[in-house]
């Protein structure tokens, strides 16, 4: 068959050009991705010196949601941010919340989120979840999934209170960043 | 099927596979994608399969999607273009409709009737001849879709009739993707013009306008040759310019808060080179055209009560075609009939999503159709005479409840049932899956469905048919499916899944001296079909994409134990998309083998592959050029024609290009 023989070359051409020097991973679960972002928000983010200390290791925590533990946990293997070590841990809701860093929050109702915010009040502890209020409930960051792509919410008056900077080029690619100059609280 | 000569088709599998490992050796991980870079990403998320949100992998389906960007990459056109790169599926043209096959059933002379075509989660498929128009009838123009989801297997449990081998649901673009005003112009091959001026923008009170507008039009292949027309009373079997196709096509989406109007309106006349129906052939004077309308229009009000998420919706749709036949009158003179068709229908639906104790979701609704129309008639134009008019209005209501338990954190069950309450009939559908977890990269899913498909107006039409045919009961297929689905590596998605499933009752076409036109409807057919997909899908650095897919099916009669007719058992597709020379640029490829299929009068189709090149290039900041080309190497191929037609098969195109240009006037 004539068409099949230039399959085959296609195919040959196809593998070359596969070949070639690759790498932007892409192809991914929704809980990698969101490792990916949390992992991007702790990049970011400038924790007080007296919660954070140079050179320690920042504790990332991982409530309700397995699969984004076990992925973030994959992510930051041996990628340290800023000569800083990550740990991630998976946390129940009773767990020590305000000794974590980072707090990623899932599959839980807008009562537990509101228990965890007044937890870790006044705690440099970064709250990210995907509940829809989140941020409106006083958590910091908040991913969701319009239109078939991850975007994130960020809450600044919520970062201030918990003593936590994020960096200007995280309030640029946010879709809506709340209490900042001249933006509306939630 | 010969295996010797299918070898090649075999080897590209074969290559793609040995070069994996290469590719695996040199990935950066997701953490350290820039985060402009993860937010391009899809999040393979699925609202079809369950009438909600929910990632691909915990879907009670195999899922996959196509997304604006892929469209635009691969040049695609039409609904048909897009499907015809999809995993399991193939699309025939018999040069006046696209007839989609899947999982190795595609009967020639159905209408797609056993797919069910939805726009943003709302039904679409006509209310006479429960057709999904997928090529250019479809009305809308895909550069106005966002994703277009496929969602495998039977779901009358969620959606009713129709929902037979698959749902399509195509999610349309709003003002803020769109994001400016542009204007294409487009020349082709076969003497095809098209201009489209599309806009959209989310202001800042929160309004979303979207607005697009399309005209196209085609002459085709100017010279047809059909060798079962090849004598001289017959122009030697050649059909002289009698292959175009006009279509216009509009769309607008607004959305404001809560609500989501989604309005489309397409026209599309096609010439029918092809003397289908016993027309006669080559009738310059007057020639065999079908004529499709689709106006949609669709308004959806969706909100959150605390956690639970209410989406109410009314419709109206309204479907009409115009088919003219040239017939030999009996003085050989040539007649004209006109075969008319007029649908439409109001729907309203609520769903309901809400948690529940114990890690539940449930999902239930209640839908109602009214189908103020379901028309047909038939008209003598050269006497302008009416020959028959059959109106039919009918009523259905439906309500459905499915609901998803994780049990623990590996494992999901989900189960569905709808009932659907028809003027002469009932019908209860279950759907259950079982899906574990092992781990976050993985999953396996055990889906059982069933489903069904009602006797359509045009099949319940006494005058043309019979009286027997108010008899007709609906189809029902039962279907087992597993699926493996693995992502490795953040970049890498493979997917094997198996399938079995039992159609019976299915409509068939027999003879009938005693009805009008000679035939009728029976619920007498069955298939039975087993099959085995595999599907790889890899995104790499420097936007290099690709997807590679092998379909193996084999579905037959129970009673003879023949394949069926039209059923190709190997069906082989790659495409891959990589960056051109210059910034924003790609060039991508795509290659779609079939294995051999037979045709109607028993002839065997050899197996074949076709390959499509596309292009597109920013020339500057507010142009960009795209073109490809079609058939690259001029493959000769043809499709099984359907029993209306005198021929065996029906030629394809050989080699087309085109080529465009688009401005962006605006750009927020």
């Amino acid at each position: 068959m004539r068409g099949c023989r230039y399959v085959a070359v296609a195919a040959a051409v196809a593998g070359i050009l596969l070949c070639a020097p690759a790498a932007w991973p892409q192809d991914v679960t929704e809980s990698a991705l969101k490792a990916g972002f949390v992992y991007n928000f702790a990049k970011f983010t400038d924790w007080p010196a007296d919660a954070l200390p140079p050179g320690a290791t920042i504790t990332a925590c991982v409530l309700g949601d397995t699969a984004v533990g076990e992925a973030l946990a994959r992510g930051v293997k041996g990628r340290p941010l800023d000569g800083r070590a990550i740990a991630v841990s998976q946390i129940e809701i009773k767990g020590p919340l305000r000794s974590c860093h980072l707090l990623y929050v899932s599959g839980v109702d807008s009562a537990h989120i509101r228990a965890i915010v007044a937890t870790v009040e006044g705690a440099p502890v970064l709250t990210i979840g995907d509940f829809d209020d989140f941020v409106g409930l006083g958590g910091i960051a908040r991913v969701f999934v319009d239109t078939g792509r991850m975007r994130f919410d960020l809450n600044l008056v919520s970062a201030r209170r918990s003593r936590l900077q994020l960096s200007s080029k995280l309030l640029a690619l946010a879709s809506h960043v709340f209490g900042g100059p001249g933006g509306k609280l939630p | 099927m010969s295996p010797a000569r299918f070898r090649p088709c075999r080897a590209l599998v074969a290559a793609l596979l040995l070069a994996m490992p290469g590719i695996a050796t040199a990935q950066t991980p997701l953490s350290e994608l820039p985060l402009e870079e993860l937010l391009r990403i899809d999040a393979g998320r699925v609202f079809g399969a369950s009438k909600r949100f929910e990632p691909a992998t915990e879907a009670p389906a195999s899922v996959s999607f196509i997304t604006a960007a892929d469209i635009a990459r691969y040049g695609y056109r039409t609904l048909a273009d897009i499907l015809r790169g999809v995993r399991g599926m193939y699309v025939g043209d018999d040069r006046n409709f696209s007839l989609l096959g899947t999982r190795g059933f595609s009967k020639p002379g159905d209408y797609n009737s056993r797919i069910l075509l939805l726009v943003n989660g709302h039904r679409v498929n006509d209310n006479v001849y429960g057709q999904a128009e997928i090529g250019a009838e479809f009305g809308m123009d895909a550069t106005m879709f966002e994703r277009v989801e496929i969602i495998r297997g039977p779901a009358s449990s969620l959606y009713g009739d129709s929902a037979f081998f698959a749902v399509v649901n195509v999610i349309t673009r709003s003002g803020e993707s769109l994001n400016g005003v542009s204007m294409t112009v487009e020349a082709a091959s076969l003497d095809t013009a098209l201009t489209r001026i599309s806009g959209g923008r989310k202001f800042d009170n929160g309004l979303d306008v979207a607005l697009s507008g399309t005209y196209e039009r085609s002459s085709g292949v100017d010279r047809l040759f059909f060798p079962a027309f090849d004598s001289p009373a017959t122009n030697n079997g050649i059909a002289q310019g009698l292959d175009g196709e006009r279509l216009s096509e509009i769309y607008a989406q607004l959305r404001f808060r809560t609500l989501t109007f989604t309005g489309g309106y397409g026209h599309r006349q096609k010439f029918v080179p092809t003397a289908s129906f016993g027309t006669v052939f080559n009738a310059q004077q007057a020639p065999e055209q079908t004529i499709d309308r689709h106006l949609l229009a669709d308004l959806e009000y969706g909100r959150s009560f605390g956690p639970t998420q209410v989406a109410l919706r009314g419709s109206f749709d309204q479907f009409s075609t115009d088919g003219i036949y040239p017939t030999a009158g009996p003085d050989g003179a040539v007649e004209r009939l006109l075969n008319s068709a007029l649908g439409n229908r109001w729907s309203i639906g609520i769903a309901v999503t809400r948690p529940l104790p114990g890690r539940q979701v449930l999902t239930s609704g209640a839908e109602f159709i009214d189908n103020l129309h379901q028309d047909q008639s038939g008209r003598d134009l050269t006497t302008d005479t009416a020959l028959y008019g059959k109106n039919v209005e009918s009523l259905q209501g439906a309500i459905y409840v499915q609901d998803q338990i994780k049990l623990g954190r590996r494992l999901i069950a989900n189960a569905g049932l709808r009932y659907d309450r028809y003027e002469n009939f009932d019908r209860v559908t279950p759907r259950a899956a079982l899906i574990a977890m092992p781990s976050s990269n993985q999953s396996f899913k055990y889906l059982y469905g069933r489903a069904f498909r009602a006797p359509n107006a045009f099949e319940l039409n006494t005058f043309l048919f019979g009286e027997e045919v108010q008899n007709l009961q609906p189809e029902s297929i039962e279907t087992h499916e597993v699926v493996w689905e693995l992502y490795t590596h953040d970049w890498l998605r493979t997917s094997v899944s198996a399938y079995r499933y039992r159609a019976d009752g299915l409509i068939t076409s027999t003879l009938d001296p005693t009805s009008l036109v000679g035939t009728t409807f029976v619920n007498t057919g069955q298939v039975r079909a087993k099959g085995l997909e595999f599907e790889t899908q890899m995104r790499l650095n420097r936007g290099i994409q690709g997807v590679m897919s092998y379909a193996l099916q084999r579905a037959e009669e129970p009673a003879t134990g023949t394949t069926l007719v039209n059923s190709p058992a190997h069906l082989a597709k790659l495409r891959v998309s990589v960056p051109g020379p210059s910034i924003q640029s790609f060039v991508s490829f795509e290659v779609q083998a079939m294995g051999s299929r037979r045709t109607l009068a028993g002839a065997t189709l050899k197996p074949g592959a076709t390959a499509d090149v596309s292009i597109r290039a920013p020339l500057g900041k507010a142009l960009e050029l795209f073109g490809g080309v079609r058939n690259v190497f001029n493959l000769q191929f043809a499709d099984p024609a359907s029993p209306s037609h005198a021929q065996d098969v029906i030629p394809q195109n050989g080699r087309t290009l085109r080529v465009g240009l688009t401005w962006r006037l605006w750009a927020k």
